[in-house]
């Protein structure tokens, strides 16, 4: 078989349910003509509609996809179809010479630049002055108004201390909202985030006072940082711009070493953020033993990234973004897929999961998520709620959003299994299960 | 949604090592300083020990708030960064047994999903005894989205049951919602001992003790009996009803003097469930009773030859029915109701007490007690003014006494009563199909073979399915309006259920297309042919494909 994909896997790929729904509805042989594959690609011809059957082919090497149809989604359900009848009736298909409209685009895909030889082209003396001057003005300007919206941060933080919690939790949303939206005018989108995220905070229930102390002298010592930037170390630097937001030239990122590994693609789920979705993929290093986070990014309606699946490995140069605690990377380079064998990677015990946290905090303590693989833990139902126990009985519990528990429960069936999830420092989000080294998806998207 | 920032209590809360257990007072001071605000309350730093103190004491002092907020992230710094696991100190539940079974193959899991998600639901009865015939079992990880749906579907239940495996009925005891299937066949080990059967009776909730009971009566009715016989006197009505009806499984004389004392049960519905019960047993106390009576009330009289050279006209044979002048107390507790339904109204109410008791009379005592075939008496029952009564009750007794030979001769006499199929095996059945489709008189559409092609259960045979087939052909070809969607809506919605999938190809062809019938019938026909495909599929994807992966 050309494709070493599951069914599971190829779902996977769809945008949403319904793409996934129709797709699975299109597997079947009577709705399809002249389908063929080589060692590249698939493609066939789908009778919809109209009265020129659509013409979809596949690229297998990422996989890409390409249809004639009018659907905006992406892959579309024809693509989803083809590839799902490739796995499950390999036999309808004719080895072969592809027609002349799957060649003209597999040469098209050849001819384009890949990420890194797109940096090395624009890496010519004269574009390199340009740009730098360029950035230079801006972040000139934007440095001008951050700072001033520090400072007014500054004054908003110690007079909500002076006042007193009780009476900030008495403010309306609006509130705290529109401290948000004054960092967003300056220029500074993930303080706007952090202010964002309050208002959730003074409502949520017993305990808040806690919580809402912890998170305004969390958003203290970044705003303090910035005053103080020059004279951090550079890493920090880097992680305050990061969490104030400023975003990093991907090219010059990708012109940097990287590190070669065999990475393991332990989960991967999509959230919604304002105006946004935002794709989180967390990778394993097998021989470097480090966690890599690749986001990726799409406005609604648009495609995500679909080229990293969970539950594969692949050999590949990875490379970090500047950090104290190096956690998200780009791909600068991929080779082939590898089989995925996770029995021998993650925390044997929660004690060396929550150390490695510790650890992790030390040098980036507004860390806020942190990926956690934990062998040998059992999912256990305790009054109402989810937890994994590990063999020394000792629980971490499970977010209360997660909604698969009992999936979980019926996968380990009691027994131990690996559990990939992050970690917030006070509940654990499930991304993916591995039971006898076989990947399980947990997310719903 | 809840919120993920609300504490999850694990254990006795935050866990922290000694050494940093001076933390906590430190924080809660913190928080109470916090909540006042540095106006009503001045603030100064904390001394602490070691790094945390000296930390603290680089803090500029005089900026109240601004101190007071740099000393609760150090704090909190080091109280999250300190946390230890809390450590659970419960019983570890038991895990499930060894699975008997592969798991199917991820193209059959395809198919299942698509059923749990409501598309070709109507196949996935037939799906799951097909698991469990090639010796699968479902995903681990449709397990729960299975057991929902059995939750809300009932009808599902049984087949659902049957498929879950070991490890479904684990899982299921987990959760209560899911109780109705926590308990599988009761023969592998542990599980099936005396002891253990009895535990779950004795502490189980009522779907427990259910459970228990119908796996019981399929082994060892005795000792289901006995279990509900120690229960009864302390049973509430709806309990005893429901523990008397799983008597219909294993059901023989054994239990015959139990339901005979049901009888006498304060509970109406008790009753109707012994009588329902005892009908079906010839050798009962309560048929015989009931045979007594009625052969009082009715005679068979032959028919008479022509004599004398036809000077004297023959007679035709003719049943006589007397009707019963009371109905008394021992009528009442035999489960005769004195008021008849609003449906049975036009009886009369001693023509109702008569029907009654003929529907618990097996029908052969008639044949066999006058002498005459079912034909012979069926034909004079048509001819008389007691017809209903008698035609409807002989139909009904003989589906109780599952007697094919009079159920095969209604059928002939009066195709509408479609319950008679129940009483015949497959095969019988298709023969009385394939004889009343060539009844040539209705329109397909209102034809009485409708109906009874509803009630099979059972997958048709080719033969069957090319007479249907060439019947529906037949219809649509001369069939101008379209007033015949109950035949098309039985058509996509139960025939195709029946069909074997294997004349999927012959079920395409052959199909009039001149444009008024293609109209008319082209979203029957490709409904028609997408069930039939999937059921293709699903079937041989279980069949054939290497269960065990993924």
């Amino acid at each position: 078989m050309p494709i070493s994909l599951t069914p599971d896997q190829i779902l996977a790929l769809a945008p949403d349910s319904a793409s996934a729904k129709a797709g699975k509805g299109l597997a079947t042989v009577r709705k399809w003509q002249a389908l063929g594959y080589n060692e590249r690609a698939v493609w066939g011809e789908c009778q919809g509609s109209g009265s020129v059957p659509y013409q979809t082919q596949v690229d297998l090497s990422e996989p890409a996809f390409r249809c004639s149809c009018p659907s905006r989604k992406f892959p579309c359900k024809h693509g989803v179809g083809l590839l799902l009848l490739l796995v499950g009736e390999s036999g309808a298909f004719a080895h072969g010479v592809p027609p002349a409209w799957v060649a003209e685009w597999l040469a098209k895909r050849d001819a384009r630049q890949t990420p890194s030889e797109v940096a090395a082209s624009a890496a010519s003396p004269e574009n390199q002055r340009r740009r730098a001057a360029a950035r230079e003005r801006s972040a000139a300007t934007r440095e001008a108004r951050v700072a001033a919206g520090v400072e007014d941060l500054g004054r908003w933080l110690r007079d909500l201390v002076r006042q007193g919690l009780a009476e900030a939790q008495r403010h309306p949303h609006a509130f705290w909202d529109a401290a948000a939206a004054r960092m967003v005018d300056a220029q500074a989108p993930g303080l706007a985030r952090l202010l964002r995220e309050l208002s959730g905070v003074a409502a949520s229930g017993e305990g808040w006072q806690a919580r809402l102390l912890e998170r305004l002298a969390r958003l203290h010592v970044l705003i303090e940082g910035f005053t103080r930037l020059e004279v951090l170390p550079p890493h920090t630097q880097a992680d305050i711009r990061t969490v104030f937001g400023w975003t990093q030239s991907q090219e010059e990122l990708l012109s940097a070493d990287g590190v070669r590994d065999h990475w393991l693609v332990l989960g991967q789920r999509t959230e919604d953020e304002e105006a946004l979705r935002v794709q989180r993929t967390w990778l394993w290093g097998a021989r470097t033993a480090r966690p890599a986070l690749v986001l990726a990014f799409a406005a609604p309606g648009q495609p995500l990234d679909r080229s990293l699946i969970p539950g594969t490995a692949l050999d590949a140069e990875v490379v970090f973004f500047p950090s104290a605690y190096p956690l998200r990377a780009l791909i600068k380079q991929r080779a082939s897929p590898l089989p995925l064998r996770v029995e021998a990677h993650g925390f044997v015990g929660l004690d060396a999961a929550y150390a490695a946290y510790a650890a992790a905090l030390a040098c980036v303590p507004w860390l806020e998520r942190f990926p956690l693989l934990l062998r040998d833990v059992v999912p256990v139902r305790h009054a109402a709620h989810w937890v994994l126990r590990d063999r020394e009985d000792q629980a971490v519990p499970i977010a209360p959003a997660f909604q698969h528990g009992w999936r979980l429960l019926a996968i380990s069936g009691g027994h131990p299994l690996s559990v990939f999830g992050e970690w917030d420092g006070e509940v654990l989000l499930p991304f993916s299960a591995f039971v006898a080294g076989e990947y399980r998806r947990l997310s719903s998207e | 949604m809840p919120d993920i920032d609300a504490p999850i209590p694990v254990g006795p809360g935050t866990r922290m090592p000694e050494a940093f257990a001076h933390l906590s007072p430190l924080w809660a001071e913190l928080v109470a300083a916090a909540v006042l605000g540095t106006e009503r309350r001045s603030f100064a730093p904390p001394i602490a020990a070691g790094a945390l103190g000296e930390i603290i004491s680089r803090i500029e002092a005089a900026d109240q708030a601004g101190a007071l907020l740099g000393v609760a992230a150090t704090i909190a710094l080091y109280r999250r960064a300190a946390r230890l696991p809390s450590p659970m100190t419960t019983t570890l539940p038991l895990s499930t047994l060894p699975d008997e079974f592969p798991q199917c193959s991820p193209r059959a899991v395809q198919h299942l999903t698509m059923m749990i998600d409501g598309q070709q639901r109507a196949s996935l009865p037939e799906w799951l005894a097909a698991l469990v015939a090639t010796r699968q079992r479902p995903p681990d990880a449709l397990l729960p989205d299975l057991l929902e749906l059995g939750r809300t579907q009932t009808s599902l239940r049984p087949a659902i049951v049957v498929a879950l495996g070991a490890r479904g009925h684990w899982l299921a005891g987990q959760n209560g919602d899911w109780e109705y299937a926590s308990v599988g066949p009761l023969s592998s080990g542990a599980e099936g001992s005396w002891e253990a059967i009895q535990a779950r009776w004795e502490l189980g909730s009522r779907s427990v003790r259910l459970a228990v009971l119908r796996h019981l009566r399929m082994t060892d009715p005795a000792r289901a009996r006995e279990l509900v016989a120690v229960a009864w006197a302390s049973e509430r009505a709806d309990e005893r009803s429901a523990f008397l009806a799983t008597f219909a499984s294993g059901l023989s004389m054994e239990d015959e003097p139990f339901l005979e004392a049901a009888l006498d049960d304060r509970s109406k519905e008790v009753r109707r469930c012994g009588v329902a019960l005892l009908a079906r047993l010839p050798d009962s106390r309560l048929v015989g009773r009931m045979i007594a009576r009625t052969q009082a009330l009715i005679r068979w009289v032959p028919a008479e030859r022509a004599r004398l050279l036809g000077l004297r006209p023959g007679q035709p044979a003719r049943i006589d029915v007397q009707l019963p002048s009371v109905c008394d107390a021992a009528m009442v507790r035999d489960g005769v109701e004195a008021k008849p339904p609003s449906d049975r109204r036009g009886l009369g109410e001693k023509a109702w007490w008569l029907f009654q008791m003929m529907c618990v009379v097996p029908p052969d005592s008639w044949s066999r007690g006058w002498n005459a075939p079912p034909e012979e008496l069926i034909a004079a029952a048509e001819h008389g003014e007691w017809r209903t009564v008698l035609i409807d009750g002989w139909a009904a007794a003989a589906v109780t006494a599952r007697d094919q030979r009079w159920a095969e001769a209604l059928l002939h006499a009066a195709p509408d009563q479609a319950d008679l199929l129940e009483a015949l095996p497959p095969e019988r059945q298709e023969v009385v199909l394939l004889d009343t489709l060539r009844m040539d008189c209705t329109p397909l559409h209102k034809h009485p073979v409708l109906e009874l092609l509803r009630r099979t259960r059972h997958g048709w045979s080719v033969e069957l399915t090319r007479a249907v087939l060439g019947a529906v052909r037949h219809h649509a070809r001369t069939w101008r309006d379209s007033y015949d969607y109950q035949l098309r809506s039985a058509l996509v919605e139960d025939f195709v259920l029946r069909m074997p999938p294997e004349l999927l190809d012959e079920v395409a062809a052959v199909w009039p297309d001149d444009e008024g019938t293609r109209d008319r019938w082209q979203g029957t026909l490709d409904r028609l042919l997408i069930t039939l495909q999937f059921r293709h599929d699903m079937l041989r994807e279980l069949r054939f494909a290497s269960p065990g992966r993924t």
